[in-house]
């Protein structure tokens, strides 16, 4: 009661957030991380046909060697958008007039004795929050499509050197069904095993996509047309770029990339307008908040006395109930 | 519970709904199986003939037997039904505890009686999401048979199972590539037929209908409190999908292209149902405005009170409130919105005034018929009349001052005079014979046609305002009394307090109180025509501590009528005069002997408790009828009340003392009690009474501890 108009007591936001949403972002990490480290899964077996030339492109090299190497660009793609948001939601919050309209969205929530969340934490967390879960979520979208498939990648009989002696291999339309004609690096074609679908589009494009629906949600500026557009279509068009160096560089079949594209932005798609719905304020609040109202605006009308009315009124009611039955 | 609380929501009864459901939803389903039966399992349709072209890769993958399958098509089945179906049964069981719980849900959808079954909102929402999952299931699977018996193109294992005899041909493969002659020498006719149907996989749209139909469904069920329950929750049923469509290319079952338009197919038809055929699984909407101000605390309490009270005597013949209820639901729907509406701004408006006026619902009179609504009823019907109705009285100023000093009598009184209502009406009906003596014959009849009384209400609450001033010097007695009970500015908060406390538990009365003000302020002038004795409260003490026992039984009002029957000793006569219903009544009743009539009231009390059933039980099923309604009439009447146990509670200002303890009333009733202090102090008499009153209340203070 002592609490502001924007200030709201929730008991139940850190429980919440400790036992849901901690859970499912560890689980989300744990299984990215047995996907991406270990040999947990095993990558399925494709055949290929004998002398495939889709499969003969040369080998460009480790990934390190590439012109995007996966360093930098996860590096370059988990810290754009988090800087963005940060940058963004700091400075809506220190000016004023976005201020407001930001306090309007979203209440500062008390939990506990002393801890106020206010708008500005909150949405930190949440948008951040969500952009690493949809991370990870892609991630394993893309490593579970990966070890599903098998597809083989451009280089993979450069690696493979298959040794054809055992096969039948004169007609280009003998399909060799086992794998264990190969003769190269096995780590090497353990890799080349891993390309549908591509893994670096998935992720840039994601990436890019969830920053660009934040841009062009959250930050209104009069003065400036074209920032805008340039800041967007600037990191869109570095996540497309990603993509086809990958089919450039031979690493990856352009259906991949094309998948690795429809998967991100479909995680990005959803997650932006489904999850954070646009990174407005609380989706729910308004709905959740309208039966309150209804309830709530008869009894604004009358003057105060009525709410120990109110509690009254229930105990006994309780009460009688017990007595009747 | 539920029931009542589906009752403000729907349409409870539903001709339509079960032959709807057996004539229609059905067949369709059961036709859409039987269909697929025929695509599926037999050979009656042949897909279409296609060619391919010599030694073709893409059709030379290697045939991976049915039973080696990562995923089955029956197991591709059971799962694209069963995970989605429970997974909604789970989630609709958890919505509708929930629901149950914070009733006051938006879009919760009410329960149907047809057939004499209950479908309350679990059961028909699972059956009609499931039932939709389970057609749309059907539908897609139909959809990819007829694409693939139509387009007919071949699997990448065609050649492999076909094993092509190319010498058949007498041609060349060089000179003429495309081949479209049946030459396969395979022998596996089966595996020839389903290399033959492709396009699209079926496994990709099953998998991909199954998982955009509950990704939707959670979608919208999910709150957004927690924000990654939802995406882990879609993005397993979506990884879960596209796996299976997957399988499909790396056991070369499938061209990718196959399964991607799988994909879409599958998305297409399941987001169409469940954005048209299910309404993107929220509650239907045209049902949403109907139940807008529903759900308060109190009203909730309040109903729970009805319910038990109708169940309770369910039993009982209903037939006595037929016509009223009827009424009712003629103008029901009109109604409510201009009631809500005004009583609203009126009760913000003027917190005084409110008391007499206060909005009620035609349903509120139904349900407490018993007590006394009928006063109410015709200036409640609607605003105008209402309106009329108060601003009839003859000297505005006085009728005011009297009305105050009313209100606080009839706080005290208001129990007891409900409960006399009750009596004397229930002894009317029924001990018709009995009271003949000293009741005009004319009484019997009205009760029984509402609508007559309806109708002469109007006049009724015009006599209100004629009090002579002798009333007026009769009336602060009981204020006196009051005053010298609350004494301390304590004991008179704790009054107030139970005042409310009983004006709460006496739920039904409750709102029946703004007429009976109106009612009591009618009596007040007849009871300042006949003169109240000391003795006179005697025996209407000794009749109070008799009616307690009695009235505790029959419900669980008990104690608010216990102490006000005590507090408004002094009016039994009054009271009994008022169950005349029409203004005509006045005189005859009169003349009756004070005495006589408390024990006359002592006998219809024992009454009461007998015939009280019949009574609510014919009330309730109208009460039932427009549960909606009633919320926004209470609130009025809640403010009434305090209003006025503010008043009881504040008479005690005569010593000044007490100001303190009224600060919890708000302002306006502060006012109010000022302004008419001085016609209170003006006429401050009687202080013998002042005793016996002090002993009621203690008597039912120890009462109502010793039975709480």
């Amino acid at each position: 009661m002592a609490l502001g108009n924007n200030t709201q007591r929730s008991y139940s936001i850190i429980p919440c957030f400790i036992f849901v949403e901690l859970v499912i972002m560890a689980g989300t990490i744990l299984l990215a991380y047995y996907f991406e480290c270990t040999d947990t899964f095993q990558v399925h077996v494709q055949g290929f046909f004998c002398q495939d030339g889709d499969l003969m492109k040369p080998y460009p090299g480790t990934e390190d060697e590439s012109f995007v190497s996966p360093l930098v660009l996860y590096c370059v793609l988990a810290a754009t958008p988090t800087a963005i948001i940060f940058i963004g939601e700091i400075s809506m919050y220190f000016i004023k007039s976005t201020r407001e309209s930001l306090i309007v969205q979203e209440k500062t929530i008390l939990t506990g004795e002393c801890c106020y969340l206010n708008p500005l934490l909150r949405r930190i967390i949440r948008f951040i929050g969500v952009f690493a879960f949809g991370l990870f979520a892609t991630d394993i979208f893309v490593n579970a499509g990966q070890v599903v498939t098998g597809n083989l990648a451009p280089y993979f009989l450069t690696v493979c050197k298959p040794n054809y002696t055992g096969s039948d291999c004169r007609a280009h339309h003998q399909f060799v069904n086992n794998g264990n004609i190969c003769t190269g690096d096995q780590d090497l074609i353990e890799k080349a095993r891993r390309s549908f679908p591509s893994k670096h589009a998935a992720l840039s494009i994601y990436s890019a996509l969830y920053a660009t629906m934040y841009i062009t949600s959250t930050i209104k500026t009069k003065s400036s047309r074209l920032a805008k557009p340039v800041l967007c279509l600037g990191t869109l068009c570095a996540a497309f770029l990603t993509g086809l160096n990958r089919v450039s560089e031979y690493r990856n079949h352009c259906s991949d990339v094309i998948a690795g594209f429809i998967l991100g932005s479909a995680v990005a798609l959803f997650l932006g307008m489904c999850v954070v719905h646009n990174f407005k304020g609380t989706h729910g609040a308004p709905s959740k908040s309208k039966p309150d109202e209804q309830r709530g605006m008869p009894l604004m009308a009358f003057p105060r006395v009525e709410s120990p009315l109110e509690t009254l009124s229930a105990q006994n009611h309780s009460a009688s109930m017990t007595e009747v039955t | 519970m539920i029931s009542t609380k589906d009752k403000s929501k729907a349409p409870k009864d539903s001709m339509t709904l079960l032959p709807c459901f057996y004539f229609v939803e059905l067949p369709i389903v059961a036709s859409s199986i039987v269909t697929l039966y025929f695509l599926e399992l037999t050979d009656l349709f042949k897909p279409a003939k296609v060619g391919f072209q010599c030694y073709d890769r893409a059709l030379s993958m290697p045939y991976v037997e049915t039973n080696e399958e990562m995923i089955p098509l029956l197991m591709l089945l059971s799962l694209a039904f069963a995970a989605p179906a429970a997974s909604i049964m789970v989630g609709e069981g958890l919505v509708y505890c929930l629901q149950s719980k914070l009733k006051g849900r938006t879009g919760s959808e009410g329960s149907i009686n047809a057939g004499g079954c209950n479908f309350n909102s679990f059961l028909r929402r699972t059956v009609r999401f499931v039932g939709v999952h389970v057609f749309g299931l059907c539908a897609t699977a139909l959809v990819t048979d007829v694409i693939q018996l139509a387009t007919g193109y071949h699997a990448p294992f065609f050649l492999t199972v076909c094993k092509p005899n190319y010498t058949l041909l007498g041609i060349s493969c060089d000179s003429n590539p495309y081949i479209t002659q049946d030459i396969c020498s395979g022998q596996d006719q089966h595996a020839i037929l389903s290399a033959r149907k492709t396009f699209p996989s079926q496994h990709a749209t099953l998998s991909a209908f199954a998982a955009v139909y509950v990704s939707m469904y959670f979608n919208s069920i999910i709150s957004d409190s927690t924000k990654l329950l939802k995406p882990i929750l879609v993005f397993t049923f979506a990884i879960a999908a596209g796996i299976c469509g997957l399988t499909q290319i790396t056991q070369y079952r499938s061209h990718p292209i196959d399964v991607y338009v799988g994909f879409l197919i599958g998305s297409g038809i399941a987001a169409y149902l469940a954005y048209h055929a299910v309404g993107n699984f929220r509650a239907p909407t045209e049902k949403a405005p109907s139940n807008p101000p529903a759900k308060d605390a109190l009203r909730a309490l309040t109903q729970r009170g009805h319910d038990s009270v109708y169940h309770q005597n369910k039993s009982v013949s209903t037939d006595e409130l037929n016509p009223q209820t009827r009424l009712e639901g003629m103008n029901r729907q009109v109604q409510r919105e201009k009631n809500s509406l005004g009583s609203l701004k009126r009760a913000s408006v003027d917190v005084d005034l409110l008391a007499p006026r206060s909005p009620m619902g035609k349903e509120n009179m139904v349900t407490f018929s018993n007590t006394l609504p009928r006063v109410n009823t015709p200036s409640m019907d609607d605003p105008s009349r209402r309106h009329m109705t108060i601003h009839v009285p003859v000297d505005a100023s006085r009728s005011k001052q009297l009305i105050t000093e009313w209100k606080q009598k009839s706080v005290e009184g208001r129990g007891m005079t409900l409960a006399e209502e009750v009596a004397r009406r229930a002894g009317s009906d029924s001990l018709a014979g009995e009271e003949e003596d000293h009741i005009p014959p004319s009484l019997y009849p009205t009760v029984q046609a509402r609508t007559a009384e309806r109708a002469s209400m109007g006049p009724r609450v015009l006599i209100q305002p004629r009090p002579g001033a002798s009333q007026l010097v009769h009336i602060p007695e009981e204020s006196q009394a009051n005053t010298s009970a609350n004494i301390s500015p304590k004991s008179s908060s704790a009054v107030r307090a139970k005042w409310m406390m009983m004006a709460e538990k006496g739920s039904t009365q409750r709102v029946a109180n703004p007429p009976r003000l109106m009612q009591v302020i009618a009596m007040s002038k007849q009871q300042g025509m006949v003169s109240v004795t000391p003795k006179h409260s005697e025996t209407s003490s000794s009749s109070t501590s008799s009616d307690s026992s009695q009235y505790r039984s029959p419900s669980e009002r008990d104690s608010s009528s216990v102490v006000t029957i005590d507090a408004h000793a002094p009016h039994h006569p009054v009271v009994h005069l008022s169950s005349g219903n029409g203004p005509w009544e006045w005189k005859a009743t009169q003349k009756v002997p004070d005495i006589q009539d408390t024990y006359e009231l002592n006998e219809m009390s024992k009454d009461y408790r007998g015939f009280r059933p019949a009574k609510s039980a014919g009330v309730s099923p109208g009460s039932s009828v427009s549960d909606i309604e009633q919320d926004e009439p209470r609130y009025g009447s809640v403010a009434t009340i305090n209003i006025a146990s503010g008043m009881g509670g504040s008479a005690p200002i005569v010593s000044a003392e007490a100001i303190p303890a009224e600060n919890m009333m708000g302002a306006a009733s502060r006012e109010s009690t000022l302004r008419r202090k001085p016609a209170t102090l003006t006429v401050g008499e009687k202080e013998g009474q002042t005793e016996e009153t002090e002993n009621y209340y203690k008597k039912i203070q120890a009462n109502r501890r010793f039975k709480e």
